[in-house]
């Protein structure tokens, strides 16, 4: 498991599922299908992603195939944070030391 | 078998609003007088059409003497929003009282604690400004559901930003003064008459968790819960609702800018929305609603699918209280 999954389970663990370990969720499945993130919880998510990897989620960017897996958090984050190191030195992130 | 699109649109919410208002009148004559032991219900009139029709079928079924009205205004309160409430109270010969529950809400912090909330995101937002919160829709895009603050400063310019969670959270908490306060409101005057408190929420609100609890969601009685919005307005027609009151557009009349409710909530106004969620309750495929609303068998699965997470969501307001052990002898 890659640092950047890790934190993110520790974020679903210690934000939404609580009593429960999120290690133990399917990467492939819908948290919100699931019921593990309502609305509000994807906002959480959301700010968690964007503060904690220095990246800027845009309004288009806000759909399923982004955000409402741990699969694809984890390879949105990653195309993100390749995308800004690619970038001239500092112009595409804030603090992204994963 | 599953019921085709051109009996959803010409059948499915169609009442015999006779029959239904006499059904109604005899529950509600039982529940009060009967059940509770209450002398009469107070109703909070905001001049929208739910809490218009309650209120006439209250007084259908108890006599307008054992009706309160309840016109509760505050600073933010759409101008339209006493007057029409007067009007409703006159058309049914209802007693009414005005509290100005403007006082309360300052001392509370409603307005201070929303306006720093909304500093967070939009730090230029003061004297003089107005605001909203609004979703974006569910029928163009897939995109999740996520809140804007719309702020409009006193020249007229508007700024829009995506919420935080500690700001939406904290806007929520502050405005939902709003709704408990005019709750507390209502049950000083029922404890004072001895009358039960009636609640306004149609089946739309009550199913999909659009209200606030212990505020808007709290009462004795809720005599439309069980009816959607569509059957509501039926009703409203039978008994003589005022036309100007039928015939505006439902708001939340929550936030200082004009904000309808399928920005604020639902994703289709009333009408589309009743059929969706009626069809999500009797098994009839997106395609069979699709067909009959001029939408995409795509666009009603993501309605289907917004109604399921907000049903998900908004379990836990109707939950009563939990206990750690039963206590047999209550509630009996």
């Amino acid at each position: 498991m890659s640092t950047l999954e890790h934190e993110i389970r520790s974020f679903i663990t210690d934000n939404f599922l609580l009593a429960e370990d999120a290690a133990s969720l399917d990467g492939s499945a819908s948290l919100t299908h699931g019921g593990v993130v309502d609305s509000v919880g994807v906002v959480e998510l959301m700010h968690f992603l964007e503060t904690r990897f220095g990246i800027e989620i845009t309004d288009e960017e806000t759909i399923p195939e982004n955000i409402d897996t741990i699969d694809n958090m984890v390879r949105y984050v990653s195309g993100k944070l390749a995308a800004a190191d690619a970038l001239p030195s500092g112009a595409g992130r804030v603090d992204a030391r994963v | 078998m599953s019921t085709r699109a051109s009996e959803l649109t010409a059948e499915a919410l169609h009442l015999v609003a006779e029959t239904a208002v006499r059904d109604i009148a005899t529950a509600l004559d039982a529940i009060v007088l009967r059940d509770l032991r209450k002398k009469g219900v107070v109703v909070g009139l905001s001049g929208g059409i739910d809490s218009s029709v309650v209120a006439a079928l209250c007084a259908h079924a108890l006599g307008s003497k054992r009706v309160l009205g309840l016109l509760m205004p505050e600073r933010e309160s759409a101008a339209e929003t006493l007057e029409l409430g007067g009007l409703v109270a006159d058309t049914l010969g209802i007693e009414t009282v005005v509290e100005d529950i403007t006082p309360i809400l300052e001392a509370a912090g409603c307005y201070s604690r929303r306006d720093a909330a909304i500093r967070q995101l939009i730090p230029e937002y003061g004297p003089g400004w107005k605001s909203k919160v609004a979703l974006p829709s569910v029928i163009d895009s897939d995109r999740f559901r996520i809140f804007s603050v719309i702020a409009r400063s006193p020249d007229g310019a508007e700024t829009r930003a995506r919420v935080t969670p500690v700001a939406y959270l904290q806007m929520v908490a502050a405005t939902s003064f709003k709704q408990r306060t005019r709750k507390m409101m209502e049950y000083y005057h029922a404890d004072r008459l001895n009358y039960a408190v009636a609640g306004t929420p149609n089946r739309l609100e009550y199913d999909q968790g659009f209200f606030v609890r212990n505020g808007d969601g709290a009462a004795d009685v809720k005599p439309i819960a069980h009816l959607y919005k569509t059957q509501v307005y039926q009703l409203a027609e039978y008994l003589g609702v005022p036309e100007t009151i039928r015939s505006r557009p439902p708001t939340t009349d929550t936030y200082s800018l004009p904000q309808t409710q399928e920005e604020f909530y639902f994703s289709l106004p009333y009408d589309q929305m009743d059929l969706c969620l009626y069809a999500r309750n009797n098994g009839i495929p997106a395609a069979d609603v699709a067909g009959a609303l001029g939408l995409a068998e795509e666009q009603v699965e993501r309605v289907f699918a917004d109604i399921d997470s907000k049903r998900r969501a908004t379990r836990v307001l109707h939950l009563p209280p939990r206990l750690i052990a039963e206590v047999p002898e209550v509630g009996r």
